[in-house]
Formats: C-alpha cells, structure tokens, sequence
C-alpha cells in the first residue's frame, strides 16, 4: 500500500516545447505530453511533439529533477496500429519516465516490448474500482492509474485502500463531464471521437454564426450554443453546450466551468492520492506556467502544514482568470455537483 | 427473395437501458418469450445501480423463468461501477451465471476480472471499448466468448477486427444508442433534482428524456446518467453484409413500444420471408427511414446520420 501522507506529485500539460519549459520552470514535478499523432487523445492541430522535440523536452526536464510521461491514449485500429506502437517505442527510445496507455493492445504491446517502461492507466481507459484496477495491474502491470471523473473523494479513498496501483486524478482545468473513454457524443455529431480520433468537438467543425444581434455556435450544423451580445465565449465543447430539455433552455449537461480542487487539497492528500493533474495541453505557456505556479505554492503550503492550509484568494482568482468559463466547481468530487 | 445467408444468423435482445419498473421489465420479457422470435435474452440493470430497488434476485428470477422457454440467457452487468455495492451486485450476477451454467455480459473492466477469476465464460459487452484485434483476442484470452463491438465503429473494420478469432460476434443492430455516462444524472437536472435526490424521475421517461438543439432540432435523448441517439440506430437492411463480415448475432435494444413489431421485421428479413429492403420500409410505416432512425457509424460517418446505402 502506498504511505499516503507523501507529498503528490504535480502532473503538467504541455502541447509544445515552450510549454514544456514553462511547467517544469513553475515547478512541476513532471510534464506529460503526446507526439504529433493520432495516438493521443489531445490530437488538435498545431499542437503535440515531434521525435527531436520531445527529445529535448526530455532532457530539459530531466537536467531538473523533473519527469516526463507521454501519453498514448486513444484506440487503435485493426488496419494499422503502427502510429501507437512506434509512439510507445520512440517515448521508450527517448528515456520518457512512462507511458499513459488506454487499450488493452497496447498495453500489452508494452507489457511484451518495453517491460522496463512504466505503464500508467489513461483516464481514457474509464477505470473507477478497484477491481478493474487491480486487473490492470495484475495483467498488465500498470503502476498507476489517472481516476475517470466520476468517482467521489470518499470513493477514490476507498479504492486507494484496495489496490497498490497509485491513484492519480484531475484537480485543475477543463472538466469532461462524461466518464472519460466512454462518450462518443463527439463522434455522434462530428464523426470523430476521442477514443479513435484523439478530438472531442474538433476545430474544423465549428462554426460562428452572427444571427439577429446573438452569436451562434454550431459544430458540423448542429446548434449547440447561443451567446447574447458581449456574453464570454468559450472553446465550443459539445457537453457544455446550451440545449432544451423540459421545456427549459440552458446548459442540460454541464455549466462551462473548469475543475478546480484547490480547497479540496488537505483531503486529497489524505485520501492517498499520488498524482494531482492539470488539464490543459491545448493552452498557452503563459496559462500554464501561471496554473502550475499556483498549484506549485498550493501542494508545497499543504504539505508543511495541512491542518493550517487554505486555499487564498489569489490563487483562486488566479485560476478562474485563466479558467474557460471564468467560474470553477469541484465536479463529481463532492456528491452534491451529481 | 432476400439472400439466405443471413439464416445462421440469431436475434437478441438487449437489457433495457431505460427506467422501467420490475413489473414493466417482466412482463416486457415474458411477452417475447411467448412470441418465441428472439433467440437470445439479456437482462439486468446496465445504466444506473440506483434503479436495482430491489437489488439483483428479481433479475436471476426473469432469468430462470426465460430460460424455461428453452432460450439463452444472459445476465448484463453495470457499465460504470465503482463503489463496492455495485461490485458487489456484479459478483452477485456472476455467482449466479455460474450456478445457473449460463454467461454474464460484461460491460466493465471490473466484471472482465470477475468472471474470468471465477471460471465464468462471458460475452464482452458493448461498453467495453473493443476497437481492435488485439483487444478482442485479451477478451477470449480473460475467457470471452462473445464480443459486441464499440458501437462508434464504422462496420468496414469488423472483418479486421474479428481476424482470426474464434469468437461469436453481435452487432448492436436496432435501438438508441448509448452514446455517454456521466457522473451526473441529467434526467433529474433536467427536473431540478439531483442525482441523491433523484426521487427515480428517469421512470416517468420510459423511452428516455427529449433533449433539443435551441431551434428546435432534435438532439439526443436523454436517459438518467446517460445520453443517447435521437432517433433510434438500426442496420436491419445491412444484414447479409453483416452476415458476410462475420457477424453471428444481430441485438435489438429494448424500447417502451413497438419492439414486437421491430423483431418481427428483422425476423422475416433474416428467414429470407421478405427483402430487407422491404423490411426496413415497413418498419418506416412507408416514409423514409432517414426520418426515423440513424446508421451514420455503421458507415463510419456522423452517427446522428442516415446515409443511404
């Protein structure tokens, strides 16, 4: 079992190499990023790693003291797996410190080719028990396993005490509503999907519409927001979207708000979790060297002391600020967001 | 005459993902199994573990009484399990398959862990996320020995996908399309209730929650933590290429009226009685399908689609 009052680590998004540096100058204990193919799960255009790049995001992160994970997280095909299996061997050839993986064939590919390479359990992969944890582990040796954000707090505290796979969850930026792998609300409006295309309401899709002084959002045609005149904007995701259901307009899925944990973190240490992640690889550099330096001065204040930690008001500012929405929740944490 | 190829072929019927009473779900089951069309019968509570009131015993009952019909049976598990009551319903099911020497559906990793620790052979539902061969193959290797593929695939890839295996495939061929689960439970946002509180609201929308676009279009259906198609999927005039791709098993998924007549019609398609062409026709009431249902991933396209074949 893991000791659980060990200091987390801090799990940082990068879409490129300034923002690479940025995270790991702000203090992030590891960055995780993906190549420049279809194989990981944040595969929008202009963004991701090619082979040199992510050969000297490596080693700028590893000359200090920090790590990098490359993930790995959507779905083969069964006409050519070579895009995910050659990003596995070029993140094993390049000294990445782990793969984030999602489908069994490629853990399994790993397990057989890369034994030495540690293996993470994407959130892709939708695994919220302990039992499907502790399979992965048995099976395919996976270390440790990114939390589907689904599960409550008390529930994450209760798996870490059934399983030796090391729990690491979300606690910052954009917030999927759904269980992560299992919507396939994007290709059912676009045609591309998360799991096989690595997009969820992909760029290419949408539209701006100006319509009788209100701005409308559409993806592939379909209607999927309306905004008044100077009303915020934020990157149209379907599942944030304004619908009509019971006769009432509005946001039926979900408010556009981002996750933000911070005033959740003396519980979450307590709870045993291993690995806090931010969200956010298709952001700035500026977004995330100002994100991961908050949350930097956050964990380490809630490690010296966790019965004196409070979130301050800076950082929550600070964070809504950068935030899609301008307002935060703590999602499916706490019973009452459900 | 249609092509016979499609006479091997069997029919199932899936769990009912909507909130249905005990009694609904009963007396929906026992009314096919008098007919006698279907060949294969799944059942047990898929979507949210706060609709089981009464827990599991009722559905290993149904099971029981379906099976004296002389049919398959096959007891569905939770798709996103993750307290330990609901693991615990899946062990429940699963010792209960055995005893009774029939198979569980799993729809979670969990249940994958479950079964094959207890010996238990079982079909690897649809919410398992198989894409590809390699997945399929760790199924049969964890003791699967039927397979429904993701629903998102485009029907070009099964034939890849099967390869070499020696295992049944089913199709999810008629029905609304479970397209999400969430956390959250949107029929009782929707009725400003919360998921706690949730006071079971999905059973006043036996066929799932309309949700519309702003102008009016419809969207999707909504159906307690889940989301669905608008309009239901069906591929019932896709069949002999289904056939011909490898496919053993055709699912029709429940809905709250007309499933009689919709077995009906993929019956009399498969038993070569009618084209099925002429079947899907009729199934339309006369107008166009494309009004009425959607296959847009059965031709890797926009799944709220109808493309014509």
């Amino acid at each position: 079992m893991n000791p659980g009052r060990e200091k987390p680590e801090l799990v940082c998004p990068a879409g490129n190499l300034p923002a690479l540096k940025a995270a790991v100058d702000a203090g992030g204990d590891t960055v995780y990023l993906g190549f420049r193919n279809v194989s990981n799960a944040r595969n929008f255009e202009g963004l991701n790693f090619s082979r040199e790049e992510a050969k000297e995001g490596i080693l700028y992160a590893h000359a200090r003291d920090s790590r990098v994970f490359v993930a790995v997280n959507t779905s083969p095909n069964s006409h050519d797996i070579s895009p995910w299996t050659s990003s596995i061997d070029m993140a094993s050839e390049l000294g990445a410190d782990a793969v984030i993986l999602a489908d069994i064939a490629l853990l399994d590919y790993a397990k057989k080719h890369h034994p030495g390479l540690r293996r993470h359990l994407s959130v892709q992969a939708s695994a919220g028990n302990y039992e499907a944890l502790n399979f992965y582990a048995r099976e395919f040796g996976i270390k440790r396993a990114v939390m589907p954000r689904i599960v409550t707090l008390d529930t994450i505290c209760d798996i870490h005490a059934k399983t030796c796979v090391e729990i690491e969850i979300f606690v910052s930026g954009g917030l999927c509503v759904m269980a992560e792998g299992r919507c396939w609300l994007s290709s059912y409006v676009t045609g591309d999907s998360p799991n096989m295309n690595g997009v969820c309401s992909p760029a290419h899709a949408v539209r701006f519409e100006e319509e009788n002084d209100s701005l409308e959002v559409k993806l592939d045609g379909v209607l999927i927001n309306r905004f008044a005149p100077g009303e915020p904007a934020a990157y149209p995701t379907l599942c944030k979207g304004r619908f009509e259901a019971c006769g009432m307009q509005g946001h039926v899925m979900e408010d556009p708000y981002s996750l933000n944990a911070l005033e959740m973190l003396p519980d979450i240490f307590a709870a045993g979790v291993r690995g806090l992640k931010i969200e956010g690889r298709q952001r700035s550099k500026h977004y995330v060297r100002t994100v991961v330096s908050i949350w930097r001065a956050a964990v380490d204040a809630c490690a010296a002391d966790p019965d004196a930690y409070q979130a301050r008001a800076e950082w929550m500012t600070g964070l809504d600020a950068m935030s899609e929405g301008g307002a935060h929740t703590t999602g499916a944490y706490v019973d009452e967001w459900r | 005459m249609a092509v016979n190829c499609n006479q091997s072929m069997k029919i199932a019927v899936g769990p009912v993902l909507f909130g249905w009473p005990e009694a609904k779900i009963r007396e929906f089951y026992l009314a096919l199994a008098k007919e006698g069309s279907v060949d294969i019968y799944y059942l047990g509570e898929v979507v949210c573990s706060k609709r089981s009131i009464s827990g599991v015993i009722w559905q290993i009952d149904l099971a029981r009484e379906l099976r004296g019909y002389g049919k398959e049976v096959v007891l569905s598990t939770l798709a996103m399990p993750t307290v330990e009551a609901e693991l615990q319903s899946i062990r429940d099911l699963v010792a209960a398959a055995k005893a009774m020497d029939i198979k569980i559906e799993a729809n979670d990793v969990a249940a994958v862990a479950i079964a094959s620790e207890a010996g238990l052979s079982f079909v690897a539902g649809p919410h398992l996320n198989i894409y590809n061969h390699g997945m399929l193959e760790q199924m049969c290797r964890q003791g699967a020995e039927r397979a429904v593929l993701s629903l998102e695939l485009p029907a070009m890839d099964i034939a890849a996908i099967i390869g070499d295996t020696q295992i049944q495939v089913e199709y999810f061929a008629h029905g609304k399309l479970p397209l999400t689960f969430s956390a959250r439970c949107y029929t009782a946002r929707a009725e400003g209730l919360s998921k706690r509180e949730c006071r079971h609201v999905c059973f006043l929308y036996p066929d799932g929650l309309e949700m519309r676009c702003l102008d009016g279009e419809g969207f999707a259906t909504i159906n307690g933590i889940q989301i669905m198609s608008q309009r239901p999927f069906t591929a019932l005039n896709h069949m002999s290429d289904l056939a011909g791709m490898g496919v053993d098993i055709l699912r029709v998924s429940p809905q709250a009226s007309g499933m009689s007549d919709v077995i009906a019609h993929f019956r009399s398609a498969m038993d070569g009685a009618m084209a099925a062409r002429d079947a899907l026709f009729a199934m339309s009431d006369g107008r166009d399908p494309g009004s009425t249902f959607c296959n847009g991933y059965y031709h890797g396209r926009q799944g709220r689609l109808w493309i014509k074949a």
